[in-house]
């Protein structure tokens, strides 16, 4: 497995930058693209459904 | 709608016709009566007509619909003028395109380029404007002694008889009774024979609402279709551009969503928003403004199209958005698809059991548009929190990336295959490996020496055979033999048989010449 620590830096880094007003635009295109680089759409819609989880605080 | 001290038919370019009222002998029974002599009513006169059947076309108004309403006519819609003979004036006067462009927020992020090629007798598209369809059509009506038309006679009722039905109609001259064999509503959107026989359209609404509006102007830019996605003019919303003949140009653009239509269609406010697409787009020149309406993006239809007697054709069937324009197109198809089986019928070369395939083919193309529609709806009008961020998302990555401008191809429809009409024979050619249009499939045309495939086929049903045909001799058929391989790579003994709309009947990898006889007279119901 790739080494995530210099990914998670880069979307934070990204993410300061663009504000939170830009966020959801800004994720939506690199979720598309990363998953249509993938060029493999059952695992990208998979890993796409696993993220779908566990976004609310837990009761 | 047109701009203050302007009547509804005050066209800057376009004389409208007035028609007089009904002279003469009314309420002799007629084998078809047409209700509405739009295009698609005139279409289906003309298209009786060809096959030698009279019908009567009955109008409210005295003279064409007002405004420019549809403006492109697909190649299939170009096969049928030809079919019926009133092609000329469309070939000289329309706009023929092949290309669209996109835009997000000012930047070109595709260009798309509909299937062409030197064997096609048609460009994949022509712009032109409603009312020179209507006139063109109305001129074929004219050379046509089988076809009487009857402007300012309004349909008040239908009664359905054993044999047809009586339509109820007024004209200025007062009321009568009108007998028919049959009856084609014709009618429109809002058809009058739909809410007399107490028939709803069903389906879903988009959220969408565009005006539409015409301008006349000097302006420079070839006739490609370009689709401005979040421009400067309408933030968030989309923008359409269509050329049209006699330096006119559409403007379709969205309204957002807590826009009041009523608002929105005031003429300051269209000259306003006109204004803005223009600085746009770049024209600095002078501008008229024509004409414009309002419009929103429904996908509706009725279940069945034939109630009895009654035959729902075009927009009394079905309403569809303007994004895949389908609209007039299939409605045309319809009026095709109706009008030669009926015209089988009335002539008892078929039974009346061939009627029964006109909804599932015709409805078939409806949920066909249905099914892209909703597709090109979620570009051109996002539905959804979702779907508005993805749309935005892609057209953002477009910019760099050519894949996700693909995204926003609007998807022009191509003819629908009728694969499961009742009249498609099972698909005898797959397993033989043969090439070439599949059975229900509308055929492509091809170069054949000076001429196109499609000026060689007869009137009513042609059987292609590739090789030395057998002798084959049918009253509604006309054999076309061709050397194996001048088409689709058909080995020799292969065969088509092509129907009077130019789909496939079926496909044969070895024609059996008594086998195929023996399916056409089944699926006309031949005695």
């Amino acid at each position: 497995m790739t080494d995530p620590e210099p990914l998670f830096d880069a979307l934070a880094a990204h993410l300061d930058r663009i504000g939170e007003d830009r966020a959801p635009l800004f994720l939506a295109k690199a979720a598309l693209a990363l998953a249509v680089a993938l060029n493999d759409n059952a695992r990208a819609l998979a890993l796409l459904e696993g993220c779908a989880h566990d976004l609310e605080r837990p009761a | 709608m047109r701009p203050a001290g302007r009547g509804e038919h005050d066209s800057l370019y376009f004389t409208y016709p007035r028609f007089a009222a009904p002279k003469g002998p009314r309420g002799a029974p007629v084998p078809v009566a047409i209700v509405g002599a739009g295009p698609v009513g005139m279409a289906a006169a003309l298209e009786l007509a060809r096959h030698g059947q009279r019908s009567l076309l009955i109008d409210a108004k005295d003279t064409f619909n007002d405004g420019s309403r549809a403006i492109c006519l697909s190649r299939s819609s170009f096969h049928i003028l030809d079919r019926i003979d009133a092609l000329a004036p469309f070939l000289e006067t329309s706009l023929p395109w092949t290309t669209g462009r996109s835009f997000y927020r000012g930047q070109q992020i595709l260009e798309f380029a509909m299937p062409d090629s030197a064997d096609e007798k048609f460009r994949p598209m022509y712009n032109l404007q409603q009312q020179y369809i209507e006139q063109f059509l109305w001129d074929a009506i004219e050379r046509c002694p089988l076809i009487e038309t009857r402007w300012q006679t309004r349909l008040e009722g239908v009664q359905p008889t054993p044999h047809g039905a009586t339509l109820s109609l007024v004209d200025p001259d007062g009321a009568y009774q009108q007998p028919a064999d049959w009856v084609l509503a014709a009618d429109g959107a809002r058809s009058t024979l739909r809410r007399l026989l107490g028939l709803r359209l069903a389906g879903e609404a988009f959220e969408g609402r565009y005006v539409i509006a015409d301008v006349r102007m000097a302006h420079d830019y070839p006739t490609i279709r370009r689709a401005l996605f979040d421009p400067a003019c309408r933030p968030g919303g989309t923008v359409l551009i269509h050329r049209q003949p006699q330096d006119l140009w559409r403007i379709d653009y969205q309204l957002a969503p807590g826009d009041s239509a009523d608002d929105a269609t005031r003429e300051g406010a269209v000259r306003t928003s006109v204004q803005a697409v223009l600085d746009e787009i770049g024209h600095t020149g002078p501008w008229e403004l024509e004409w414009w309406s309002v419009y929103s993006a429904n996908t509706l239809a009725l279940e069945t199209y034939r109630h009895g007697s009654v035959v729902f054709i075009g927009d009394s069937a079905h309403i569809v958005p303007i994004f895949g324009v389908r609209g007039l197109n299939n409605g045309l198809a319809d009026a095709q698809n109706i009008g030669w089986k009926l015209a089988l019928v009335l002539a008892r070369q078929a039974g009346p059991g061939l009627l029964d395939s006109y909804t599932p083919e015709r409805r078939g193309a409806t949920l066909d548009v249905f099914a892209n529609a909703s597709k090109s709806a979620r570009f051109m009008t996002p539905p959804s929190f979702g779907t508005a961020l993805m749309r935005d998302a892609a057209l953002s990555l477009a910019l760099r990336q050519p894949w996700a401008g693909a995204l926003a191809n609007p998807r022009q429809m191509a003819p629908h295959t009728y694969a499961d009409s009742p009249l498609t024979a099972p698909d005898a050619g797959m397993e033989s490996g043969l090439g070439g249009p599949v059975p229900g499939a509308m055929i492509a045309d091809a170069r054949l020496g000076d001429g196109f495939l499609s000026d060689r086929l007869g009137p009513l049903f042609t059987l292609i055979w590739f090789g030395t045909p057998p002798p084959i001799a049918h009253p509604l058929l006309r054999l076309l033999a061709l050397p194996p391989g001048a088409l689709w790579e058909a080995p020799e003994g292969s065969a088509w048989l092509i129907r009077p709309d130019l789909h496939v009947a079926g496909r044969w990898a070895f024609g059996d010449a008594a086998g195929i006889l023996s399916w056409l007279d089944h699926l006309l119901e031949r005695p």
